[in-house]
């Protein structure tokens, strides 16, 4: 017993000294960075507009049922390219996810007794690194997921890389023509690593 | 280098994070802290979010193979300081702004056992090598449309002098109760004839 009293005490006497905090003093030069930046059009949101306001890139209500409707900045007026580019720079490759909050709502946080909910699987995106009327494309486009969609990563960008993406809506029949909106998410992780 | 590297865009949102990953060996009862640092190449100011995250903290529970739950493991010994900060626009690697995530590795490890049907147990067990831990320091900013970026943190639990002497105390202390216990049995009495 007293040997397991005498024990305990050296061991809280070697605890009391584990306290001290040994710290990891950072050379910034020797370590790995990246950043992610985003178009001022992407920053604002993704907004759906009709046949005719993306054309003019304005907002327009949707009509229900209808079907491939275009992020209001989809096709710039001016050069038919797409507004919505994210802008990677580091020393190190890196996976983009995409994803949403939510589904999509007609009216903000999808509050109150008014509010028509559509499921976030009727957005579409898709993403290209050239940037024409063409590229990205709706062929092969992806559906939206609730969180981030680590099956539909964006893989292995470099530094100084822009990614372009395109947006797409489908409303289902009987929804009425309001403005669907969500808030969006993109995270950017290291190659190889999932999103969380 | 990284100035070459990383540079700074016209847009009104943008996060940087470094370093990308990192791995440390922390003994229990020791505190270890980790610097990170933010920076914001856009030129607008970020209102920045923290959150720690474990990648590795569910587990199966299995008996004989069978898998009857999740065990959940506590990471409340992780804090990230602060929570949340403004980083300054057009700043550069050099110029960010530093958090520290805190780690004070503990001896006993919180565990939540879940089994299938809701129900669970709380218990504690002593931390011991294979419980080493991936951790990612998650840097959020945005309103309509969120942006994060991701520092990964490996943790390796390592033994220290500490960690073995309580280890073989609480061995001696198990041993000493099991002989008291056997000690203090009373003696069947004998029968007279």
């Amino acid at each position: 017993m007293i040997f397991l009293l005498f024990l305990l005490f050296v061991v809280f006497q070697i605890m009391a000294g584990a306290q001290e905090s040994p710290t990891y003093p950072m050379n910034v030069s020797l370590i790995s960075v990246y950043s992610l930046t985003i178009s001022d059009k992407l920053a604002e949101g993704v907004w759906f507009t009709n046949e005719t306001g993306y054309k003019v890139n304005i907002q327009y209500p949707l009509l229900s049922g209808s079907s491939d409707n275009n992020a209001t900045w989809n096709y710039n007026a001016t050069d038919d390219k797409t507004e919505y580019w994210i802008y990677v720079s580091g020393s190190v490759l890196v996976d983009i996810c995409n994803g949403a909050k939510d589904n999509l709502c007609s009216n903000p946080d999808c509050a109150g007794v008014d509010n028509e909910e559509i499921v976030i699987g009727n957005v579409t995106w898709n993403s290209t690194t050239t940037n024409d009327a063409s590229y990205p494309s709706i062929l092969s486009s992806i559906p939206m997921v609730k969180g981030y969609d680590n099956t539909n990563k964006i893989f292995n960008i470099g530094s100084d890389t822009y990614v372009y993406l395109r947006y797409w809506l489908d409303i289902p029949p009987a929804y009425p023509a309001y403005n669907y909106s969500t808030i969006y998410k993109i995270q950017a992780v290291l190659a190889g690593e999932t999103c969380v | 280098m990284l100035l070459l590297l990383v540079k700074p865009v016209m847009a009104t949102e943008g996060l940087g994070i470094g370093p990308a990953k990192l791995e440390i060996d922390v003994s229990p009862t020791e505190e270890h802290l980790v610097y990170i640092f933010l920076f914001n190449p856009s030129d607008q100011d970020s209102d920045v979010n923290l959150s720690v995250y474990c990648a590795n903290c569910v587990q199966d529970f299995k008996i004989l193979g069978y898998a009857l739950g999740k065990v959940n493991y506590s990471v409340d010994f992780i804090e990230v300081i602060p929570s949340s900060l403004l980083v300054e626009k057009n700043t550069s690697v050099f110029e960010g702004e530093y958090i520290v995530v805190s780690i004070r590795m503990p001896l006993f490890i919180k565990k939540e056992l879940r089994f299938s049907g809701n129900r669970s147990i709380f218990y504690h067990t002593l931390i011991s090598s294979i419980d080493d831990f991936d951790i990612r320091v998650v840097a959020e900013t945005g309103k309509i449309m969120k942006i994060s970026v991701v520092s990964y943190i490996k943790i390796n639990v390592r033994k220290n002098i500490v960690y073995t002497l309580i280890t073989i105390s609480l061995i001696i202390l198990f041993v000493v109760i099991i002989f008291l216990a056997k000690s203090k049995k009373p003696k069947s009495r004998k029968r007279r004839r």
